[in-house]
């Protein structure tokens, strides 16, 4: 057998082990999905079709509108600070032996609370007459309304950070422990400064990790609308009103028409994101 | 440490998993004693046809029957003792006990046991009705009248009136301690709801024995006023034995040698007769009874707060009979399942309106049951014969969606089914316990989208104009034109949905909101701000609310919301003014009312608030007035019998009412408003289903609330239940002193004028649950004091407005 | 230098106890009678007057709740029950078909490779309300609905564990495999004596985040399970009223403890899961 042909015969075995899941994911996943896209062009109940009338009706629609800003936001909040937190985090612990061990061990609990439990306890903190509020009268402050102001976005960032932190400080661990010490060693002899290393060593080779933090976070903050319905339900506060939310309440009114246009527009834009970003990564690579 | 972490963890967290695992395979079979009773019990295979028995005498109660032991059959009413010598077709009255059946005497209950002997409770008057003494009779064959001389132990309050250890008081008992303006609404007969209401009143009562039963060893079986079992010999009256009990016990059964303790709290005990010991309890009949009194089926079976179930031992003695709302059953000691014998959604077994009072089996193939109308009045005698295999195939079976049971839907269901029984109709109540309204409705989305949803939707709270809007609701103009056009209904009320000349959705029922007051400070009451000046401007605070029952910030929205209809436009949004005007006008009326009340006590009432059922319309209303430290009721009402109680109250307080209008809009509440899926399966069963729920033998049902759309049915409605109806209340004001009155039905110029008054309803109050939460919610914070009048304006504006911008 | 460094010690200290507070609140909160709960929750329920206290240490430390929990709710053993099948049935479906898909995404080129693994990206990606209803009609039409295998299913096909699988698989060195290759292996006994050993960690990681994942699952059960007596601990109490608020602490322990002991367990290859899904080469 030539060498093309061999090697083809070797990729094209991959497929076969594709297969199973390939399969499963159509039909449970990717066969709604298209469902849904089918949905976008037709009327909700009735089924009729209305060609790009429920785009129009979608983008027109200021709860959707208000939701999209907010989840922006959202993103374009949590995901920086959190990555700055946990890489702080990291390059702090990342040399400093036993207790960094158990640092890392608690800030990866909260990973591990179901989030129904996790819902009590905010429940119990956040509420206008709850454990923060009783706490600040005591120490003099105003207590805060936190979940019916627009505080109310802050403690969705809480939550999210709080849960997070410790999934993207051992991804940073990870990073910086591929960083081989002999670059370290040789800044160091050229007399530059932790902060100048920092920034022209550290950082340029964190970035490999930087693109799976920044998927697996935009990924996570998806999750964090469960936490959101639970404590404050169908409408909260309008800082921490989510497209889920809109999602869900759309689900709840049978208006399935424009959540299917809606779903098509995220997914364009997380497309858009997604390629973005696998672009940014692959040029860094080479 | 790294061992144990890698090695010992993993194992035992296996370990763990497999044995809770393993709990839980185990408890399978408890989980089937929790859901519906079907997974434990035979469904009734054999078809029985029902039969009514005439009687010689008109009859209120039927106590007992007994097939003797020379197959004559015995029956015990209020009237006299009656034999039959054909199986029950026909009776004659007996001599024996003539003389228990004169002026002087009452016959409490009986049984009869297999040799003809009787055992009666009589009650014994004096001179009059309130002087009574309590006699036990023995009644032999030969007529021969024996009083039993019982010695029983005194009347013990300490459990009685707080309930028993932390546990609950039954209903009616209950009912007469939550508050103090609270009233019980007896539906048993006269003389047991005086009964059941002095001992709470009165502290030398003497303890008596309820009912008396025959054992099989001819011991009588009884119970007292304490909840103590007795065993006693019926010739010399000794007691025998007692057993005391934790649970209140509702019912209690001699069958064979054994006695059956059910309690109110499902608690079963068998107490055996011959060893005087109770006896290990039976799993297959207590699980039977925990899912007979649960859920959906439980609702069926509790009128009144009273439990509609009896027992009575079958033709063996190890067999025991049981019938409630659902059908009849059967179970033999020592056996692992209850077996239905005859299903109940198909004849007078299912028939809310009325509960069994006397059942005994007289062979193989039949069975003899005693009914009493739960409204009081007469009884019926109805024999069931078996007829051969039931076809199993219906032509059609229906799905009837509602959010809550409801009991006029139950028994409109219930006949519905026995005038079609080749109709199927199944009944699915969506909401259930930790679930909120969101997540109920995406799964009722869900199943009708897949196709599987129901044929009939009970739209009470759902967001009707939404499901107009996206076609799901059917058009069902043609139908209540039919109905409107043979019968007559209330045409504004019947077309309150209607939507460019189609009908989607019509409301079946109907309350009319209502004010009570002195007509003097009525006559400046026209909305929200109003009310406030009148609660405000009103010179004696009391220690209660001025509106009755507004203890809590949220009831005293709750019951003003009507004046609140001004806030929605036709749009669907809300006015901001309106909306600002109400809240201040019910934070000033809110701070009047409760001027005088103890802070505590509004406390302690939120707690209560949160675990109330809410009921939709009041059938008190008017009658806390009669403490005088309220000056007003507003509720809604909802049926003839709250009417007249109104109407009784007024008098008594000299109090007028008055009916809740916007501008020029008389209003009212739509209730148990029906809809057709537009994707059922079954359009016509369905159509046939909603026409017969505004016909007039529907709407003239009487369980349950709402008055009748149908005109028809308000006209028959308007005739009394009973002859001689006459209810009585009793409450106690803050002094104990207790007030009654006594409730006639209304005359024929007061009938009139609530004929006229509903001729005029012509706008709905049907506010969309999102909107009246947000308000409500809101509304409340801002009535205590938390928010501003702007902040609580501002908030419900902009949940409103999310809400409203989603669509 | 020192003190700087303490300082920091103490600030991260205080976050990892508010990071674990969520623990010591529930292990707290599960240990309280009744009335202490009431007198602790009131003001959150029912809105009456001043603030929710909280103490570290209960009064009057009661087993009652777990007893009336393990003892008393039947329910409770069942719902645990099928909270283990639900999980266990996902995680082993995804062994099964996860981690070959990931290595045929790593090791080997096809057509399409490109596009079907940015598919499975964004599929990934998608909040769940968006699909419920499709989803559901495409389990009903299979008659899968009202089971537990319109859970499992679909969470065994989940992407995710691919993505991360597919990361791991990509660490291994080119040259082991070539000279298996060289050796006449074939594919299948590659992946099996060379793949699945060289990325253990990343399978165990896989496992625990996929447990960690599907043990909260709240949405899929609620939708496409009717019957209660299906559902999973997640959905055992949603609602907080007093009644049942000691109840709710004490199983909000119990669905805890297997978590918190599967990471345990699991950590260090968390860890080095987690670590090599960062390094690529």
């Amino acid at each position: 057998m030539s060498k093309t042909n061999r090697t083809r015969k070797q990729n094209m075995a991959g497929v076969y082990f594709i297969i199973p899941s390939f399969l499963g994911v159509s039909i449970f996943v990717l066969f709604p999905f298209l469902d849904v896209v089918r949905r976008s062009f037709v009327t909700a109940v009735n089924e009729t079709w209305v060609g790009l009338a429920n785009y129009k009706m979608v983008i027109e629609n200021s709860a959707f509108r208000l939701a999209a800003g907010n989840t922006l936001r959202f993103v374009g909040v949590c995901i920086p600070v959190l990555v700055v937190l946990s890489l702080l985090t990291a390059v702090f612990l990342y040399s400093s032996g036993k207790i960094a061990d158990f640092l890392k061990s608690a800030f990866l609990i909260p990973m591990a609370i179901p989030v129904a439990s996790v819902v009590l306890l905010w429940k119990v903190l956040f509420h206008g007459q709850g454990m923060l509020n009783g706490f600040m009268d005591k120490l003099g402050f105003t207590p805060v309304d936190w979940m019916n102001t627009k505080y109310a976005f802050w403690v969705l960032v809480f939550s999210y950070i709080w849960k997070n932190l410790g999934y993207d400080i051992i991804l940073w661990i990870a990073g910086l422990s591929a960083i081989p010490s002999s670059i370290y060693e040789a800044a160091r002899v050229d007399g530059a400064g932790n902060i100048r290393i920092f920034f022209s060593i550290t950082i340029p080779n964190l970035l490999p990790t930087l693109y799976t933090i920044t998927v697996l976070s935009f990924l996570n903050s998806f999750k964090v609308f469960r936490e959101g319905y639970l404590v404050a339900g169908d409408y909260p506060h309008e800082s921490m009103y989510l497209l889920q939310h809109t999602f869900n309440n759309w689900f709840r009114d049978l208006s399935f028409d424009k959540i299917a246009a809606g779903a098509v527009l995220v997914a364009i834009v997380i497309l858009i994101l997604v390629t973005l970003l696998e672009k940014a990564w692959n040029q860094k690579e080479s | 440490m790294k061992i144990l972490k890698k090695q010992i963890l993993p194992i035992l967290l296996v370990f763990s998993t497999v044995l809770l695992g393993a709990c839980g395979k185990d408890d399978d079979n408890l989980k089937k004693g929790t859901s519906t009773s079907d997974s434990k019990t035979i469904q009734a295979k054999g078809r029985y046809l029902e039969e009514e028995v005439s009687l010689p005498d008109q009859t209120g109660y039927i106590m007992a029957i007994k097939r003797m032991e020379n197959n004559v059959l015995r029956l015990v009413t209020d009237s006299g003792i009656y034999d039959s010598e054909d199986n029950g077709d026909t009776w004659s009255k007996t001599e024996i006990g003539a003389q228990l059946y004169t002026e002087s005497y009452s016959v409490g209950s009986a049984d009869i046991d297999s040799k003809g002997n009787v055992i009666l409770v009589v009650y014994h008057f004096g001179d009059s009705m309130e002087d009574y003494t309590i006699e036990y009779h023995y009644l032999d064959k030969d007529g021969e009248d024996r009083v039993l001389d019982i010695e029983l132990d005194p009347m013990d309050f300490g459990d009685m009136s707080n309930g028993k250890e932390g546990e609950e008081a039954p209903d009616s008992i209950q009912g007469m301690d939550e508050s103090e303006d609270s009233m019980t609404q007896d539906g048993q007969s006269e003389d047991e709801s005086d009964m059941d209401v002095k001992f709470n009143q009165n502290d030398d009562m003497e303890n008596a024995i309820q009912t008396l039963s025959f054992a099989d060893n001819g011991d009588v079986i009884g119970m007292d006023y304490n909840s103590t079992m007795l065993q006693i010999d019926p010739l010399t009256g000794e007691i025998k034995n007692t057993l005391k009990n934790d649970d209140y016990i509702s019912e209690l059964v001699a069958c064979g040698n054994k006695v059956l303790l059910k309690g109110m709290n499902n608690t079963l005990e068998v107490y055996n007769t011959e060893t005087l010991q109770l006896e290990d309890s039976y799993p297959a009949l207590s699980d039977f009874f925990a899912a007979q009194n649960q859920g959906a089926e439980g609702n069926m079976n509790i009128n009144y707060g009273v439990p509609s179930s009896l027992m009575k031992v079958g033709l063996k003695e190890d067999s025991l009979l049981y019938t409630d709302h659902t059908g009849l059953y059967q179970y033999t000691f020592g056996g692992t399942v209850v077996e239905q014998i005859i299903n109940g959604t198909t004849n007078s077994l299912g028939n809310m309106e009325s509960n069994a009072t006397a059942l005994e089996q007289l062979d193989e193939n039949t069975y003899l049951a005693g009914f009493m109308d739960i409204q009081g009045g007469t009884a019926k005698l109805l024999k069931y014969t078996y007829s051969g295999e039931a076809d199993s195939t219906p032509s059609a079976e229906i799905n009837v969606y509602s959010l809550k049971d409801d009991q006029t839907l139950r028994q409109v269901i219930s006949k519905f089914q026995q005038n079609n029984p080749d109709i199927l109709v199944n009944l699915q109540i969506g909401m259930s316990e930790g679930q909120t309204l969101s997540d109920t409705l995406r799964t009722l989305n869900t199943n009708i989208m897949s196709g599987k949803g129901p044929d009939i939707i009970i739209l009470d709270g759902m967001p009707i104009n939404n499901y107009i809007d996206k076609n799901l609701l059917e058009d069902i103009s043609d139908l209540v034109d039919d109905v409107d056009k043979s019968e007559g209904l209330y045409g504004d009320i019947a077309k309150a949905f209607e939507k460019d000349k189609k009908i989607y959705a019509v409301p079946t029922r109907f309350a009319i909101p209502t004010i009570v007051g002195d007509p003097a400070v009525l006559d400046g009451i026209k909305d929200a701000g109003t009310l406030a000046d009148q609660l405000e401007g009103y010179p004696e605070a009391s220690d209660q609310p001025l509106l009755t029952n507004t203890y809590t910030a949220k009831e005293y929205l709750k019951s003003t919301l009507s004046y609140a209809y001004d806030i929605l436009k036709e749009d669907g949004t809300l006015d901001e003014g309106a909306l600002k005007a109400f809240l201040e006008a019910s934070k000033r009326g809110y701070k009047g009312d409760i001027r005088g009340v103890n802070p505590e006590e509004i406390d302690g009432m939120k707690t209560a608030e949160e675990e109330k059922d809410s009921t939709f319309g009041r059938v008190d209303l008017g009658a806390g007035l009669m403490t005088e430290k309220q000056i007003l009721d507003m509720g809604n009402m909802s049926t003839m019998e709250s009417y007249a109680t109104m109407v009784a109250a007024n008098k008594k307080t000299n109090s007028g009412y008055q009916t809740i209008s916007s501008e020029d809009k008389q209003l009212f509440a739509p209730n148990l408003m029906a809809g057709i899926n537009s994707k059922s399966k079954q359009l016509d069963a369905a159509k046939d289903f909603v026409k017969a729920m505004l016909t007039e033998e529907f709407q003239s049902i009487r369980v349950g609330e709402g008055f009748p759309v149908n005109q028809k049915a308000f006209e028959a409605i308007c005739n009394p239940p009973r002859e001689d109806y006459m209810m009585a209340y009793m409450l106690s004001d803050s002094n104990g002193a207790s007030i009654s009155l006594e409730v006639t039905w209304p005359t024929d110029d007061e009938l009139s004028e609530i004929k006229e008054l509903v001729k005029k309803l012509d706008t709905p109050l049907n506010y969309d649950s999102t909107i009246q939460e947000a308000i409500m919610g809101e509304g409340a914070k801002c009535l205590e004091g938390e928010l501003t009048v702007d902040e609580a304006t501002a908030n419900i504006l902009k949940t409103v407005q999310l809400y409203l911008s989603e669509q | 230098m020192g003190k700087k460094r303490i300082i920091i010690y103490i600030i991260l200290l205080t976050l990892a106890f508010v990071a674990c507070y969520p623990i010591l609140f529930l292990l707290t909160g599960s240990f309280m009678s009744q009335d202490e709960l009431r007198e602790h929750l009131s003001p959150i329920l029912y809105g009456t007057s001043q603030y929710t206290r909280w103490q570290f240490i209960p009064t009057y430390p009661t087993g009652k709740s777990f007893v009336e929990l393990l003892m008393d709710s039947p329910k409770f053993f069942l719902t645990f029950w099928n909270s283990t099948k639900i999980t266990v049935g996902i995680l082993l479906g995804q062994l099964v078909v996860s981690v070959p898909a990931a290595w045929g995404f790593s090791r080997f080129k096809f057509p399409c490779k490109k596009l079907i693994f940015t598919l499975y990206i964004i599929l990934m990606m998608m909040p769940f309300q968006v699909t419920m209803l499709s989803s559901f009609l495409v389990l009903d039409s299979m008659q899968l609905v009202n089971t537990h295998w319109s859970v499992i299913l679909p969470g065994m096909f989940s992407t995710f564990p691919v993505f991360i699988m597919c990361n791991f698989f990509n660490g291994i060195p080119e040259a082991i495999i070539e000279s298996a290759k060289i050796d006449g292996a074939s594919n299948i006994r590659i992946f099996f004596h060379l793949g699945i050993p060289l990325g253990s960690s990343g399978i165990i990681s896989i496992l625990v985040l996929g447990f960690l994942e599907n043990w909260n699952l709240i949405e899929q059960p609620l939708t496409f399970l009717e019957d209660k007596a299906l559902w999973p601990l997640s959905l055992f109490l949603p609602n907080i009223s007093l009644d049942n608020a000691g109840l709710a602490f004490a199983s909000s322990v119990i669905t805890l403890i297997p978590a918190v002991l599967v990471f345990i367990c699991g950590q260090n290859y968390l860890e080095q899961g987690i670590m090599a899904t960062a390094v690529k080469e």
